[in-house]
């Protein structure tokens, strides 16, 4: 007992306090790249006993994202501290040129940044975003990007924003990193777009529309509706005026499964995925015909036909990319034995490979009132 | 023998310390004197005047004899010396002295001083027997046996104190309660060599197992349902004259958070506020020390929807967290000791005084955060819940280092407090029986005594955790049969 109180007193300094009010907390951060050099722009949330608590918007420029760090603890009375950083914003140049690796692997080493920290690319830069005044209801700009990539997720058109799982699809060889493309409107970030990467390098983005096949192909959906607008001819049975050329059809409570199967690997990999879609009709742009079990297959098969051609110019437009978020490589490297996949063997085949897309859809109900 | 001396009166007297109230009524009878001496404040004068005085006057043969046979007293006794006499007539009785015998004669027509029956006052119920425990043995002994009605019910008379001895009576059922724990209870009394015991909690610490620690190692009730319901489940429970407490043992930790009405109240409803009452009391611990971690350390762990909260109500305070914590912590303690102390009615006043005054007027002037308010009072209702009032206090001062250990390594500092709590009770022992039964060592059927409650037909073993001798309540398969009235 003795010894354990001066144990107690002893140690008692080893521990350094970090005081709630005391920090200058950030809440989000954006990196950019100015010549050879990181400008960083942390957003600073100081509190204010007149409940109106300040967010405010520091900046420095140094060769280290940690340099940047130090430069901006000389701008603040207060202790800056990292361990509430929800969102971090890599300019657009920055992640296209030099690749967002290193910066991110600092933060990932850094144990109060948690795994769960979101990341995104901003457009034109990621002060721009940082600095906007426009954040709705909530109090700094931080809270805003994370509530709004965070509901993006929830809803289910945007797949992944999370460090852990950008450093995870980095790491793995034969798929690659996607993150949330944030961008200004009217003074206002909003998401737009995602980002598609390969290696930790920016090379494009697809509309949210596109990510939902992204979505269904890499994993599965649960959730949210999705607009498809199919040919005239492919159901024209159903249709009772005849005015447009093209039909509209939004599907909601859309659930999906996924397999993807690699069927033969010589002379290039062809894969065959098969989707499974259950959807609920929640709304078309024209009048149409009682839909009962005898006809339902007609729109069925026209969103088949629709959804198969999507996905198509999808895989076209990502192979050209050169980036696979979807993850064939991984598939590939689990199907063949004794393979050691590189990243460089897999781009190249990745170029030649064949997928083959089979849709099945299937219109559970066609609204919820019958 | 002592009569031949001195005036035996004047003897009595003596031993009696010349006490003022010490009357001596001498009366002539029959040719023979007849000395009558008592305390005149400890005896029923009705009894003394109808029962003796005239009793004796219309005696034919005024002899001792005689008295001690025809008397229509209760209890009599013949004394052979004063000083037995003079230690009957400090309880009460009157002493009868015949001239001419060698004897004198004792009759009890003792009055006792005690308050009426009266509803429990620190162990409060809603639902059950409110019914409580008062300061006199034999009352206290009288509701016992018309709760047991067992035939094997004991209780074994013993005396404990030197100059003012008291009367202690250890009940136990003697088919149910272990043959080892009456031993070492009745052995820890005998070996008490003490002046004087004020209390049965006075008497709870001097046969503790560990007398540096701040659990209580023996649960004290004024619940005469309770104290039955301990019997009939194998405990010993210790009576002390002059105390409305009964001490029960041995007792374990969970005992102290488990109350009667847990029994009485059916058991998916004692479940939860079961439940609720040990979340109360763990966060009564717990709160404010991780409060004090949390901010003085870890604010990365605070959800982003209360950070603001939390530190727009910090800014304000001058104090480092732990100050903040300890200084409304030791408001709150001020508070109640302060109500405990005043009379009811004034304690009213305190209550708002401190409840709203104080704690409004706290946070105006930036002492401290409302978040933290909020949380001390929490912590200070928590504490409440606990049925036992020992443990109840035990808890309000256990979460004192605990701040303080948060204050020096946060959440580490948390857990080393726990870790060192757990280490110390299960080194406990209440009556050489381990105080953290039946969690260490594991007994799974006791858990639904000490933890959970389950539907009465589960109860058909007695706890292991009270060895009791005859561990068989009743037949399970008995109790599993469907009794319908159509049968």
């Amino acid at each position: 007992m003795k010894w354990l109180i001066v144990c107690m007193l002893l140690l008692s300094g080893c521990v350094q306090p970090r005081i709630l009010e005391r920090q200058g907390i950030i809440t989000a951060v954006g990196f950019d790249k100015k010549g050879k050099l990181y400008e960083g722009a942390s957003v600073m949330l100081s509190f204010q006993t007149t409940r109106s608590s300040l967010s405010e918007v520091i900046e420095a420029t140094n060769k280290t994202s940690k340099g940047v760090r130090q430069d901006l603890e000389a701008q603040t009375s207060h202790d800056l501290g990292s361990g509430q950083i929800r969102v971090i914003v890599y300019g657009k140049e920055l992640a296209e040129k030099d690749g967002i690796f290193t910066l991110t692997d600092t933060l990932q080493r850094d144990a109060n940044i948690g795994a769960l920290v979101y990341l995104a690319v901003g457009e034109p830069n990621a002060k721009e975003i940082v600095k906007s005044k426009k954040h709705e209801d909530t109090r700094d700009i931080g809270t805003y990007l994370y509530r709004l990539i965070e509901k993006n997720l929830r809803t289910e058109s945007l797949l992944a924003a999370t460090l852990h799982e950008f450093i995870h699809c980095y790491y793995d060889v034969g798929k690659d990193p996607i993150l949330p493309y944030l961008s200004v409107r009217n003074d206002k970030p909003i998401v737009e777009k995602m980002a598609l990467f390969r290696g930790d390098k920016f090379v494009g983005t697809v509309r949210l529309d596109e990510s939902f096949y992204i979505k269904i192909l890499a994993s599965q959906y649960k959730s949210g509706l999705k607009n498809i607008t199919v040919s005239r001819d492919d159901v024209a049975p159903l249709l009772i005026n005849k005015k447009t050329k093209k039909v509209n059809i939004v599907i909601n409570e859309i659930k999906t499964k996924r397999k993807i199967k690699l069927i033969s690997q010589e002379p290039v990999p062809h894969f065959r995925v098969t989707v499974k879609l259950q959807a609920e009709i929640l709304e078309m742009s024209e009048k149409m015909k009682p839909i009962m079990v005898t006809n339902v297959h007609i729109l069925e098969r026209a969103i088949e036909k629709q959804m198969k051609k999507e996905i198509e110019q999808l895989l076209n437009k990502l192979k050209a990319y050169k980036t696979d978020p979807i993850g064939f490589g991984q598939m590939y490297d689990h199907s063949v034995r004794a393979l050691q996949l590189t990243d460089k063997q897999w781009y190249k085949l990745y170029d030649n490979a064949k997928i083959d897309v089979d849709m099945q859809v299937s219109i559970l109900r066609t609204g919820t009132i019958d | 023998m002592w009569f031949s001396k001195k005036n035996r009166v004047d003897e009595v007297a003596e031993q009696l310390a010349h006490s003022p109230d010490l009357m001596c009524r001498r009366i002539q009878c029959k040719g023979k004197t007849v000395d009558i001496l008592f305390l005149r404040n400890l005896i029923n004068h009705d009894q003394l005047q109808q029962n003796v005085l005239a009793f004796i006057h219309d005696q034919e043969d005024v002899s001792l004899k005689q008295l001690a046979r025809c008397l229509p007293i209760g209890a009599v006794h013949v004394c052979e010396t004063e000083k037995e006499m003079a230690s009957y007539i400090r309880d009460g009785w009157a002493c009868i002295y015949i001239e001419g015998e060698t004897h004198g004669l004792a009759v009890n027509i003792a009055e006792k001083v005690e308050r009426s029956l009266e509803k429990a006052e620190t162990e409060s119920l809603v639902l059950g027997p409110k019914m409580s425990f008062t300061e006199s043995i034999d009352t206290n002994i009288h509701i016992l046996r018309q709760n047991v009605t067992d035939t094997k019910l004991v209780t074994e008379k013993m005396t404990i104190g030197m100059r003012n001895p008291l009367e202690v009576r250890v009940v136990y059922i003697e088919d149910i309660a272990d043959e080892e724990n009456i031993q070492t209870v009745k052995q820890r009394l005998s070996e008490l060599h003490i002046d004087e015991v004020t209390d049965s909690s006075v008497l709870a610490q001097l046969l503790e197992d560990h007398a540096y620690t701040i659990f209580p190692q023996y649960l004290l009730t004024e619940l005469p349902d309770r104290l039955a319901y301990s019997l009939m489940k194998g405990r010993i429970g210790i009576f002390v004259d002059r105390s409305p407490t009964v001490i029960i043992c041995p007792t374990t930790f969970f005992s102290f958070f488990e109350s009667t009405e847990d029994i009485y109240l059916r058991w998916t409803m004692s479940i939860v506020l079961r439940a609720i009452r040990m979340f109360g009391i763990f966060s009564s611990i717990f709160l404010s020390p991780l409060y004090v971690a949390v901010i003085t350390y870890h604010y990365e762990v605070i959800p982003s929807a209360l950070l603001l909260t939390i530190g727009e109500s910090r800014s304000r305070v001058p104090f480092p967290p732990v100050i903040e914590a300890l200084l409304l912590e030791f408001m709150i303690e001020l508070l109640r000791e302060a109500g405990a102390r005043l009379p009811t009615k004034v304690g009213q006043t305190m209550s708002i005084v401190g409840g709203i005054v104080l704690g409004q007027a706290a946070v105006d002037a930036g002492f401290t955060s409302n978040v933290l308010i909020i949380i001390v009072a929490l912590s200070a209702l928590g504490s409440f819940t606990a049925p036992s009032y020992e443990m109840g206090a035990t808890i309000r001062i256990l979460r004192f280092p605990i701040i303080l250990l948060a204050a020096l390594w946060g959440l580490v500092g948390i857990l080393i407090g726990v870790s060192m709590l757990l280490i110390h009770l299960l080194k406990l022992t209440s009556l050489g029986r381990p105080y953290l039964s039946p969690v260490y060592p594991f007994r799974f059927a006791d858990m639904k005594y000490a933890l959970i409650r389950l539907p009465q037909k589960f109860y058909s073993e007695r706890p292991k955790t009270n060895r009791p001798q005859n561990a068989r309540r009743f037949s399970w398969r008995e109790a599993m049969k469907r009794k319908d009235l159509d049968e």
